[in-house]
């Protein structure tokens, strides 16, 4: 394929670099290998570059070799350095240790079923004694507590409570929080449940750019507190146009993921975009060749563009957008050439080096395919069609740039989070559009608040009217049927074969070379196949799944594609999310009923009497009841014991068969049963240790 | 030799010194990082060196936490122990407090045996208890010992009185609760409860002040003999829990609330039913049924899943037929329910 190699070097050591951090993920053993390798690469391109006979003609071709297999090491050596707990000073050494500690608060308490944020630890200590630590942690307070949520960026706290690990998920297809975690460098979390156990020390703790950014924020916030009274307008606002996401509801951010616009939401690349084209038109109204005021100009605009990414939270889409900008603005006013794929991938290699875990962090990965996708698919997208209406071209653009931004996004949104917004070129050219503006009067707004309030008078009412069509046509897009296709699952091969599918459909598209489309074909054939094969398993599968829930207890029976499920207490829908919900549409899961504990039914294959359950031939019984003490279970198979049930020593067990005990029972009940068990020679399963247990049918 | 290889695969010379240049710049950073972690120890340091101002809110954060967690019983193990000092009578001091006094259960349950057999009139006898020398240094300054008033003590005149001014107030004591058995207790040791008041004639007159249970709070309940800290205030969080007590016997189901303790202190109850919060059971939901004493976690789920399938509860009969709450506990229960259509 004759892609042009020779003008992306970056490109070229960029995806080196990357596959070094990938295998080090997977084979993390090597380092001692590649590090003298990669010395004796480094020392031979150095010795023949700079010391040798500069006509020999071979040595390009080797150099070219030599250099990517040298980024290859390097990312691989990188990624190996990176491992949090290398520091000496890293917190998990002395976690054990120590009860209590002091550290700064990194982000504002997010609310969930209780409150959370990173804390990046100074000291820990146990009673007078304190040794210095570093890195961030998670700390947890109470949802109620008064004193946390008014914690802010920069607050130098005291809390009195014990650093635990992170425990790894056991659940199928659970969101693997654990990992997600470790790939920010936080190995421990620490729950504060009592308001008087931790307490505010000092404020103002962050660095001085940070600070700063922080307090302009909060600045920019009371503004727009100060003219929108409308709490959904005000969330909006506050989150679109400065990254402060805390005041939207669960509800609106559902709306604007279903209809495919949340990357307006939280502010992204496309923002600082926007302020850069904005901020360009205004700096070229200055018309000089001095250089001098070239050079002031450009300056300015990165700086402005900066202050912005800061303000916003520096999520990696804005390092990564403000970057790029930087150089493309750098090589627009020195006339310099550019090529966008060559600033990105030096962008991506110049994070990756800072922080080569940012790889597998969601944001990271859908900030660069955007990019990506756009600037290969939108050029020749647009020229399907070309309108000369100028209002149709403006919407031909929109339309453009919200395909090509999805292309390959499509297979990452379908992976990480199993949904496809139907109408995402509606809501691309539409709400997009009206944000736009929207963002232009909010920037105004700020802007003029400070210079000249009188005239905001005439600025908010058009900023509120934006707004709020905004709002309003992401609230239509969700509402128009089937906007949101819920349930989508792709195992790995799927996601990789689906990425296959995509490179050569690229590579066709770009050629028109007859054998990629074949691979295009070829793999969207295995694709459907693996899918199809998935769905006939699926039909046919039966078995039980006892979850790893925290004291409590979550059982499903899985039939075919209906689910039965026992549920001890009710959890709330976005704890279940983390539990069960992938992994029941990862096995195409139809209707789902719940097994009422007071009531008796059957189905074709399940069959619920009293305490028992019968599956086909397997007979199940729940045993924390008093109601059925002493009995005869000689024909059950399977015993979920449940939350503290007391040992039962005059019902009749069958040997051979399993107790199951979950985490709604105590370690010491647990211990009870075991030797109970023991004596009885009854097969025994704890799910602390085993963790979610499947039963075969 | 001549290698074939891709031109696309090479660099042109420029390149190579950026690349070059870009491995420089990250390696060096990279190690000057590395170094700098792996080799600077951690420093230890005394909390008060870091932020003097400090210590004084952990002390007081450390005193709240067990005035609010007094139901935490492992907060007080081994010598994690508060160490609080205040003034006592060894003759009326609860366990409780003892316990605050950081005296070990062994001494304290010698103290309490020796106490019931007769009164400790000095501190020689105090600590003579076996056991209770090693606190001298500590808790000498703390001992208060009042003496018995020996003309205050009611003598068989004075009863006539006192039976008339019970008839004259009858309406005003709780039923079934004999002032009788009260009086023949050891009466003499002060707490608020109890007022003497001595007239001119030298009679003392007892007035009781009795407590209505369901609107106390911990300060007045840590008042009576026998209640202390913890107990009242585990008393006060047991109440809210249940939303009021319908019977003073409710008291015995109290953890830690000892048989003795109930019988000196019960007579002191009043109790208004009309004070009870009940529950709206067809409104409740979850959280509130599950904290209920009576409910818990999984009736709780058993309770809704019952009228998600059935619809709302119309009487007690119908909360009978859900199986889960045995009789015993739906003759309590019935008390707290309110059966208003959802």
């Amino acid at each position: 394929m004759n892609i042009p190699w020779r003008l992306y070097p970056f490109v070229r050591v960029t995806i080196a670099f990357m596959l070094g951090i990938l295998l080090e993920r997977f084979a993390p053993d090597l380092l001692i290998y590649f590090l003298p390798l990669s010395l004796i690469v480094l020392f031979f391109l150095v010795y023949k570059d700079y010391f040798t006979n500069k006509n020999d003609m071979s040595y390009p071709a080797y150099a070219g070799v030599m250099i990517i297999i040298f980024f290859f090491f390097f990312g691989y050596i990188r990624s190996a350095l990176n491992i949090p707990t290398l520091d000496n000073k890293h917190y998990s050494h002395f976690a054990e240790k120590y009860d209590s500690g002091i550290g700064i608060i990194q982000e504002i308490p997010i609310i969930r079923t209780s409150l959370r944020t990173e804390i990046e630890l100074t000291h820990l200590c146990k009673d007078n004694n304190c040794i210095e630590v570093n890195q961030k942690a998670i700390i947890y307070f109470k949802k109620e507590d008064q004193k946390a949520i008014n914690y802010k960026p920069g607050d130098k706290i005291y809390f009195n409570s014990k650093l635990t690990l992170v425990n790894k998920t056991t659940n199928p297809f659970a969101f693997d929080f654990h990992a997600y975690l470790w790939n920010r460098g936080i190995t421990h979390q620490t729950y504060v449940w009592h308001n008087f156990n931790h307490f505010l020390i000092d404020q103002n703790n962050l660095g001085f750019l940070n600070q700063i950014a922080l307090n302009a924020r909060g600045a920019f916030l009371n503004v727009f507190n100060k003219y929108l009274k409308d709490p959904d307008q005000n969330a909006i606002a506050s989150a679109m146009i400065l990254g402060y996401r805390n005041m939207v509801s669960e509800d609106m951010y559902k709306a604007f993921s279903d209809s495919g616009s949340v990357h307006i939401l939280a502010v992204s690349g496309m923002h600082l975009g926007i302020l850069a084209f904005i901020l360009v038109r205004i700096f070229d109204k200055i018309k000089s060749k001095n250089k001098i005021v070239i050079h002031i100009k450009i300056i300015a605009i990165i700086f402005l563009l900066w202050f912005f990414a800061l303000i916003t939270g520096a999520a990696p889409a804005i390092i990564r957008a403000a970057i790029m900008f930087t150089f493309i603005l750098y090589g627009k006013y020195t006339k310099k050439l550019y090529n966008s794929y060559n600033i990105l991938a030096f962008c991506s290699i110049l994070m990756l080096a800072y922080d080569p875990y940012l790889l597998f962090q969601a944001s990271f990965q859908f900030s660069f395919l955007a990019m990506l996708s756009l600037s290969y698919f939108q050029e020749r997208i647009s020229l399907w069609y070309i309108p000369e209406n100028k209002v149709l071209a403006g919407i031909w653009e929109y339309v453009t740039a919200a395909l090509a931004a999805q292309i390959l996004v499509v297979p990452f949104t379908i992976y990480f989070f199993h949904k496809f917004p139907v109408y995402f070129i509606i809501s691309g050219v539409v709400s997009v559009w009206l944000s736009t503006i929207a963002l232009y009067a909010g920037l105004l707004v700020m802007l003029l608040e400070f210079i000249l309030p009188s005239i905001n008078v005439v600025i908010v009412p058009v900023f509120k009217l934006f707004l709020n069509l905004f709002i309003y046509s992401v609230k239509w897009v969700k509402a128009l049927p089937l906007a949101s296709i819920d349930g989508l699952t792709l195992n790995n091969f799927e996601f990789f074969i689906s990425a296959v599918f995509l490179i050569s459909f690229m590579f066709y598209w770009h050629e028109k070379n007859f054998k990629y489309l074949l691979a295009t074909l070829l793999s969207s054939l295995i694709f459907i196949f693996s899918l199809t094969y998935r769905l006939h398993i699926a039909n046919h599968q039966k078995f039980a799944l006892v979850y790893d829930v925290n004291k409590s207890s979550i059982i499903d029976f899985f039939d075919g594609r209906n689910v039965f499920y026992f549920q001890l207490d009710s959890l709330k829908e976005n704890q279940l999310n983390f539990i069960n919900y992938n992994n029941r549409i990862f096995h195409f899961t139809k209707t789902i009923k719940n097994i009422d504990y007071a009531e008796n039914f059957r189905s074709d294959r399940i069959l619920k009497n009293e305490n028992i359950i019968q599956f086909k031939n397997v007979n199940f019984a729940f045993i924390f009841d008093e109601k059925y003490k002493c009995m005869d279970y000689s024909k059950i198979n399977y015993f979920f014991i449940l939350s503290n049930a007391p040992i039962d020593e005059c019902s009749k067990f069958k040997s051979n068969s399993t107790f199951i005990l979950d985490k709604s029972n105590s370690i010491e009940n647990v211990n009870d049963w075991k030797n109970f068990a023991l004596k009885h020679k009854i097969n025994f399963i704890d799910i602390r240790k085993t963790g979610s247990y499947k039963i075969e049918i | 030799m001549k290698l074939k290889v891709n031109p696309n695969l090479t660099f042109t010379k420029d390149e190579r010194k950026g690349l070059i240049f870009i491995i420089a710049l990250i390696t060096i950073s990279l190690i000057v990082v590395f170094l700098i972690n792996r080799f600077d120890k951690p420093e230890k340091l005394a909390l008060e060196e870091l932020h003097p101002e400090i210590l004084q809110k952990i002390d007081s954060s450390k005193i709240n936490n067990k005035q609010q967690k007094p139901n935490d019983q492992n907060s007080y193990k081994g010598n994690e122990r508060p160490n609080h000092n205040f003034r006592f009578d060894p003759n009326v001091i609860s366990k409780d407090s003892l316990k605050l006094l950081n005296i070990d259960d062994k001494t304290i349950s010698i103290l309490l045996k020796y106490r019931s057999k007769g009164r400790i009139h000095s501190k020689e006898q105090f600590y003579k208890i076996y056991g209770m020398e090693k606190y001298k240094n500590r808790i000498d300054s703390l001992i208060l010992i009042t003496e018995k008033v020996e003309n205050k003590k009611p003598n068989s005149f004075q009863k006539n009185n006192w039976d008339s001014l019970i008839s004259s107030n009858k309406n005003n004591y709780p039923k079934n609760k004999s002032l009788e058995n009260y009086r023949s207790k050891d009466s003499s040791a002060f707490y608020p409860n109890k007022k003497y008041n001595t007239d001119d004639s030298g009679i003392s007159i007892v007035t009781i002040k009795y407590i209505k249970l369901n609107e106390t709070d911990s300060f007045e309940l840590e008042t009576v003999k026998g209640l202390g800290l913890k107990l009242s205030s585990r008393i006060i969080k047991y109440r809210d829990k249940l939303g009021g007590f319908y019977e003073v016997e409710q008291l015995e189901e109290v953890y830690g609330l000892r048989q003795e303790t109930y019988l000196s202190i019960n007579h002191l109850m009043i109790i208004d039913k009309s004070k009870i919060k009940k529950i709206k059971i067809n409104h409740a939901d979850y959280q509130i049924l599950s904290s209920h004493p009576y409910i818990g976690k999984h009736k709780a789920t058993v309770l809704l899943r019952y009228k998600e399938n059935h619809g709302d509860y119309k009487d007690i009969e119908d909360v009978r037929k859900t199986v889960v709450i045995p009789d015993k506990a739906l003759e309590k229960l019935i008390h707290y329910l309110d059966f208003t259509p959802s």
